[in-house]
């Protein structure tokens, strides 16, 4: 019951991410405030996804690490790109 | 009875290790394919921000909420399987197929919303990458369905246990991954 009530708690999360991700670009398009509200928020949504969805929580660290490091390149490579 | 597995071993990760190096290139594959993209968008910000305006962010959005919808059935239906409740995990696992037809009904609405516009891969090198990366992905989820339908039908013939449930979780993180690369994809090209 305790896993399913973490279940539930991670899909709100993600839900009210994307929400908020809909809300930045509708209210301020193409500022950076909105462009690094929309980055954090897909983050945080991967990590959810990643982590808890996929069970990579329970994984060999070098899984966990090689999840984090490509995004994190990933998403640096478009902040420079974009800004 | 067979041992858990121990999800700590390098070798043994959710799913296992074959999945994973799946998992692996096909996240590469797709960031280097928006990193294109985003070179793209640096030099031709005002044919990006134009073609922009034919998508639909909202569609983006509902589809982005039903796919993280699916995944949750997906991760409550390894939950059940794991605990030997098939029948829960079977319910949850056909949610989560109808939550897959869902998304592609959306997108196939979306997609042929552009084609009566007259919007296709050649009308510019913004709709090139949208084509692409959005169908590549379309057919990710699209065999994500089958896979789910071959494990409904497996767990309905109670093929799977408590202790024997890896093909399920296999199946699953393939699922999540259609999710993992969707969460990238949709900020790209419907919101920045």
């Amino acid at each position: 019951m305790k896993k399913n009530s973490t279940l539930i708690f991670i899909w709100i999360i993600l839900v009210v991410l994307t929400i908020v991700e809909y809300t930045f670009s509708e209210i301020s398009t193409y500022s950076k405030l909105a462009f690094f509200g929309i980055i954090i928020a897909s983050f945080i949504k991967y990590i959810g996804v990643a982590f808890q969805f996929l069970e990579l929580k329970h994984a060999h660290p070098f899984w966990k690490s090689f999840s984090i490091i490509i995004v994190l390149l990933f998403i640096t490579i478009i902040t420079v790109l974009y800004l | 009875m067979e041992k858990p597995i121990n999800y700590k071993n390098f070798y043994y990760p959710p799913g296992g290790i074959l999945i994973w190096i799946i998992i692996g290139l096909e996240l590469l594959t797709f960031m280097g394919g928006l990193v294109a993209f985003a070179v793209f968008r640096s030099n031709n910000i005002e044919l990006v921000h134009e073609s922009q305006h034919h998508l639909s962010a909202l569609i983006g959005t509902i589809n982005t909420i039903i796919l993280i919808t699916g995944g949750f059935f997906m991760a409550l239906g390894i939950k059940k399987i794991k605990k030997g409740l098939n029948n829960q995990a079977s319910k949850m696992i056909l949610y989560a197929i109808l939550t897959g037809f869902m998304f592609l009904a959306l997108k196939g609405y979306e997609y042929y919303d552009k084609i009566i516009d007259g919007i296709g891969m050649r009308t510019n090198t913004f709709f090139s990458f949208y084509w692409l990366i959005t169908g590549f992905h379309f057919i990710h989820v699209s065999v994500a369905i089958l896979i789910l339908v071959a494990l409904y039908i497996s767990i309905k013939k109670n093929k799977y246990s408590k202790d024997d449930y890896l093909d399920v979780e296999t199946g699953g993180a393939f699922w999540h991954l259609c999710d993992l690369i969707w969460i990238l994809v949709f900020p790209i090209f419907y919101l920045l």
